[in-house]
């Protein structure tokens, strides 16, 4: 293999690793906001009922 | 603002709802300049040729593999020592990071090990104690999810991560201590930097790139936590309420 290939599967690891964490942050973040949005909607109807 | 005010979730919430786009912005901009520097505008080495340029990956990431390792155990002895959980639950935020840099460190310099040593792997004391670090990442993390008690499995989480910090200076001084095929340091040495000026640069920029990455995912993730205590409250005063 060249120099080429190296760089560019070292640098494709990086990249996916990294983005593949900040990707992972993201959908975790959105699924707790989404939770507690279903969460507060129950308490709401809760009360009002 | 004192510190103990940032002990409080709620101020550390609205800190870092303001920081994060900001972390993560400026991470991006680091690591646009980072590359430039990195593929283009610095030269090939004189022996390793354009092979050198994985350096600008692997370097930084091993550096702040180390130092996030370090930060955990930092939050965790605070978390002993003065019962505040939430240095314990930022350790917590910070290991997957930790453990994709020392995993992007470990993979990225075997690549460069190939064409340069002709292996992919030795058993040498800085390589090996390097895997120790990813594996003490991912035993935390194992850790962490192991018990569906919280209380406990947050000091268990701060009793490894402290006891963890003593591969830190094995990994560090490695290449002193044993005679191995990893080079010495190069950067962080008494007698100042050995690599040139034109090499030196894009590694800060990287180091730069991954640094605010790191705060950036950090504070995203411990917004991430806030909220499940926030929702976990809600839960628990539903039950209370049904209860009654």
């Amino acid at each position: 293999m060249s120099h080429l290939a190296f760089i560019t599967i070292a640098y494709g690891v990086a990249l996916i690793a990294l983005g593949g964490l900040v990707v992972m942050t993201s959908v975790k973040h959105r699924m707790r906001v989404r939770q507690l949005k279903l969460v507060e909607a129950l308490v709401n109807n809760q009360n009002e009922s | 603002m004192n510190l103990y005010s940032l002990a409080q979730p709620k101020k550390l919430e609205q800190i870092l709802k303001t920081t994060t786009p900001f972390a993560y912005g400026a991470s991006l901009l680091l690591f646009a300049i980072g590359l430039y520097f990195a593929l283009y505008a610095s030269p090939a080495d004189y022996q390793q040729g354009d092979s050198v340029r994985i350096m600008y990956v692997h370097v930084p990431a091993s550096w702040f593999a180390l130092m996030i390792y370090g930060f955990m155990g930092l939050m965790s002895a605070a978390f002993l020592v003065f019962r505040t959980p939430m240095a314990a639950y930022m350790a917590q935020a910070a290991a997957p990071i930790g453990a994709v840099y020392a995993f992007i460190s470990l993979a990225t310099g075997s690549i460069w090990g190939k064409p340069m040593w002709g292996t992919w792997w030795v058993w040498d004391a800085r390589l090996t104690s390097m895997l120790v670090l990813f594996l003490m990442y991912l035993g935390y993390m194992l850790l962490s999810e192991s018990t569906d008690d919280k209380e406990k499995a947050l000091r268990l989480t701060s009793i490894l991560a402290v006891i963890g910090l003593i591969n830190l200076p094995i990994i560090k001084f490695s290449v002193d201590w044993w005679h191995t095929l990893h080079q010495p340091a190069s950067v962080f040495k008494m007698t100042g930097p050995s690599i040139h000026s034109s090499m030196l640069t894009p590694l800060f920029w990287m180091a730069g790139a991954y640094f605010t990455l790191f705060l950036a995912i950090l504070s995203h993730r411990t917004q991430t936590i806030l909220l499940s205590f926030k929702t976990r409250n809600i839960y628990q005063k539903l039950a209370w309420q049904e209860e009654r």
